[in-house]
């Protein structure tokens, strides 16, 4: 076991450290290799090593844009070189109950769409869905390949104070973030190949090819090779380098709105050559931007008619129109209940403890309880309209009690979960900083779970937010194969 | 392939084009006025010909001439953004053209925007890394592009504005005092790549009939006018796949129309008009054909197309503005 030289100011204090064992302040047997060979490193050479990975994401262009500053500068996502390291045996859970909570989740949207089960049997209130903001009523009724919804699914998972694995939500309508999953294991096999090697880790460079797969078997037509699109707002979008990561590496055309047309309830893209059918959209826009003929009319991103194809069954949308009623903050709290419904099974991973601002009693205990909850918006995503009560003012509080009691539908509210923390390099030595882990699924006729996923991490001391516009970072994240 | 991604090959390979002309042309202008037998030393107007030359306006700019046409950031077309639009160019492409490319791109402008405002020799820098960049782009392109239409729509935006550039550039006399007329054939020659293959033909005496020939009419020289109609003739023809001689669209039509005019000229001709009258012509023809590919190629969209070449590049622009500001309430 491993006495702590490198480590030598790294305090776990009283949080879930991933590390670290804190009773026994030894070295978990998963990070022993990884400890070691970090350890043999000066922080000059850590310094350096830095400093490369740095500049070839610049140079790739791997970035995101920021718009606080008005100018859109791009930037870098930070990166941490400090690998995540999860056992064959916990990503086997992880990986049985993600499975276990995408098929609720896409049997959930058939139903509210559909016969309305859930609905009508009393495990969800109407009102709930009815209320939310990404229903889709109108488009009840329709029939898609495989009853699938959610094609591509990031839900984010956290651990709490005991190092057990939750799910703090699901992000089921345009998921971003898995080119970082993928460009950060290029750059960490090329910066530490030797360690790379020992560990026997899971691969997760199939991801693109697997995505191209699944987006072929949601075709509407099937007699030949379908066209494939992916649809981006363009490239001033945050997520662009994504975007096009994406198309290029699936060898499909990245379009914009303005690309496609609709004819005959078809949709075609121009080409030098003339009209070219498409069959299925993976879009990266929100519903709401998608048509202007029928969502906003303001909206330049979109296709006119888009709607009217999808509708005839022509071309198919991944994710399908209106899964964001799957993702709303509080739909999230019925999902061990969709789970028991639909597959007769306990969740494998667990929710966090969630109060609802639409139940009486759930709305007093939140007003009464603001300064010691997190509470959230439930449309919201982005690290954005939430508080975390113990780390704010008392008159952000304030102003968030009377937003709750003004709109209690919208607002949901879960205890602080003290997320485990990892190892992270800052300055010169390493410390503890707070992650969560999304790893990405992706549903056509079956179910994929790439084993791997986007480790964020808080770079900000003691900060809990993860999100890449609000400070946080990313690491590899490496599921080590069963040592058989 | 789609006509958006037709459009933005072109444009950054002609942005990376025109930033490497000016480059040029600022590097032998400079190098001429160094020379104290200028007449143009000292004026507070060295620059002013180069301005009108390349049609960036005679306005008034608080900015002196040099930092307006290679850094400023009010002016569209100066070194410095042609080089930020080659790159968002490429940036809207980047599945279709080669990591190499990207990188090359990217690094220029990443590269020049460290350069300090306050350094002595900024424009310098900016002008030697310009074109050297520029050498290693279409070095790039040539090495790890596929023969394909992605290649053809580089090139055919990279000869359209090498072609107008050198076109523009022999044009150089005609802002010119009369005793710089004669030095100036030096600057042009060597702003175009020249010196060396004039001297190779015609020995040393630089003579305004034989450098004009050489820039406008050479069958071999690959920064002549004649021989940029020629490629951009044949890049038309294999993405149509119509036969030489032929044509299929007004893009072929009026390229095989200017490529006959300079194919059966010689200066003879240019006595006749006036060479700054004869270059003009050139330049009108070298516009349709600008037009006519985005007719045929990039605008089969169904809003109307707006009415000029110039008009359409700002609606684009605007679009774009409008674009972003949505993309920002998308995040």
């Amino acid at each position: 076991m491993l006495v702590k030289p490198l480590f030598e100011n790294y305090e776990t204090e009283a949080f879930f450290d991933e590390a670290f064992d804190r009773e026994s302040n030894t070295c978990r047997a998963s990070y022993a290799e990884t400890a070691a060979f970090f350890e043999g490193m000066t922080p000059e050479r850590m310094q350096a090593s830095l400093r490369s990975l740095e500049r070839a994401f610049l140079k790739q262009g791997v970035t995101f844009t920021v718009y606080s500053d008005g100018q859109g500068t791009e930037r870098i996502f930070p990166f941490d070189p400090f690998p995540r390291i999860i056992p064959a045996d916990e990503w086997a859970t992880i990986d049985a109950g993600l499975r276990q909570r995408i098929k609720a989740l896409n049997m959930f949207l058939a139903d509210i769409y559909s016969e309305r089960r859930i609905i009508k049997e009393g495990i969800v209130p109407e009102y709930l869905v009815k209320t939310s903001k990404h229903y889709r009523a109108e488009f009840s009724g329709l029939k898609l390949p495989y009853d699938t919804f959610i094609h591509i699914c990031g839900s984010d998972l956290i651990r709490d104070g005991d190092g057990r694995y939750c799910v703090l939500e699901d992000n089921g309508r345009c998921p971003s973030g898995v080119s970082y999953m993928l460009e950060n294991r290029i750059a960490m096999k090329r910066t530490y190949p030797d360690l790379y090697r020992q560990l026997n880790v899971e691969r997760v460079a199939q991801y693109p090819r697997e995505l191209l797969k699944m987006l072929k078997t949601v075709s509407p037509r099937q007699q030949d090779d379908p066209i494939c699109v992916l649809l981006t707002p363009g490239q001033y979008n945050s997520a662009y380098f994504e975007h096009t990561f994406l198309a290029q590496q699936m060898g499909i055309e990245i379009v914009e709105g303005r690309d496609l047309a609709v004819e005959n309830e078809r949709v075609y893209m121009h080409t030098t050559q003339g009209l070219v059918q498409v069959d299925v959209i993976y879009r990266r826009i929100d519903d709401d931007f998608l048509d202007p003929n029928f969502f906003r009319p303001d909206s330049t991103l979109g296709v006119p008619n888009l709607m009217k194809a999808y509708r005839a069954g022509n071309v198919s949308l991944v994710n399908a129109i209106g899964t964001g009623v799957a993702d709303d903050k509080a739909t999230y709290a019925f999902v061990p209940d969709m789970i028991q419904f639909y597959l007769g099974e306990e969740a494998i991973l667990p929710n966090i403890e969630t109060f609802l601002g639409s139940k009486e009693d759930d709305l007093k205990y939140i007003l009464e309880n603001v300064e010691n909850l997190v509470i959230k918006a439930v449309d919201e995503a982005g690290g954005y309209g939430m508080l975390i009560g113990p780390a704010s003012t008392k008159e952000e509080c304030e102003d968030f009690r009377t937003r709750v009691k003004a709109n209690p539908r919208g607002y949901i509210a879960q205890p602080v979960i003290s997320l485990s923390r990892h190892p992270t390099f800052c300055d010169n030595s390493l410390e503890g900083r707070h992650i969560d882990l999304r790893p990405f699924i992706l549903t056509g006729k079956e179910t994929v779970v790439v084993p791997g996923g986007l480790t964020r991490v808080a770079l900000r001391k003691g900060s809990l937010v993860v999100n890449s516009s609000q400070g946080g970072g990313s690491k590899d994240t490496w599921v080590l194969r069963d040592a058989e | 392939m789609l006509s958006r991604v037709a459009e933005n090959l072109f444009w950054m390979s002609r942005y990376i084009e025109r930033a490497d002309n000016l480059s040029r042309l600022v590097t032998a202008h400079q190098n001429e006025l160094l020379d104290a037998t200028s007449s143009l030393s000292g004026t507070g107007h060295e620059w002013h010909p180069l301005l009108e030359v390349t049609s960036m306006g005679d306005e008034e700019s608080k900015e002196d001439v040099v930092t307006y046409m290679v850094s400023s950031e009010e002016n569209p077309d100066s070194i410095v953004n042609c080089v930020f639009q080659a790159r968002e160019n490429a940036r809207a492409v980047r599945d279709q053209i080669s990591e190499e490319m990207w990188i090359e791109v990217n690094s220029l402008w990443l590269d020049l925007k460290q350069i300090n405002v306050n350094d002595r020799d900024r424009h310098e820098k900016i002008c030697e890394m310009t074109t050297r960049s520029a050498l290693l782009f279409r070095g790039i392109e040539w090495s790890s592009l596929p023969r394909t239409d992605v290649l053809a729509f580089v090139q055919l935006g990279g000869y359209l504005e090498r072609a107008d550039k050198t076109s523009r550039i022999v044009d150089l006399p005609h802002f010119l005092p009369d005793q710089e007329v004669s030095s100036a054939w030096n600057t042009i020659l060597r702003a175009c790549s020249a010196t060396a293959e004039h001297r190779h033909r015609y020995g040393g005496e630089v003579d305004a009939a034989n450098a004009s020939a050489l820039l406008l009419f050479s069958a071999t020289f690959p920064r002549s006018v004649r021989y940029c109609v020629q490629k951009i003739d044949e890049l038309l023809h294999q993405v149509s796949g119509t036969k030489a001689g032929d044509y299929s669209n007004e893009a072929e039509r009026s390229t095989g129309a200017l490529l006959a005019r300079l194919n059966f000229s010689g200066v003879e001709d240019i006595g006749k008009m006036g060479l700054h009258d004869y270059v003009d012509s050139i330049q009108f023809d070298l516009n349709e054909m600008g037009w006519e590919i985005a007719q045929r190629y990039f605008l089969l969209r169904k809003e109307a197309p707006p009415t000029s070449a110039e008009a359409y590049v700002t609606s684009r622009m605007r679009a774009q503005q409008q674009q972003q500001i949505e993309e920002q309430q998308q995040q």
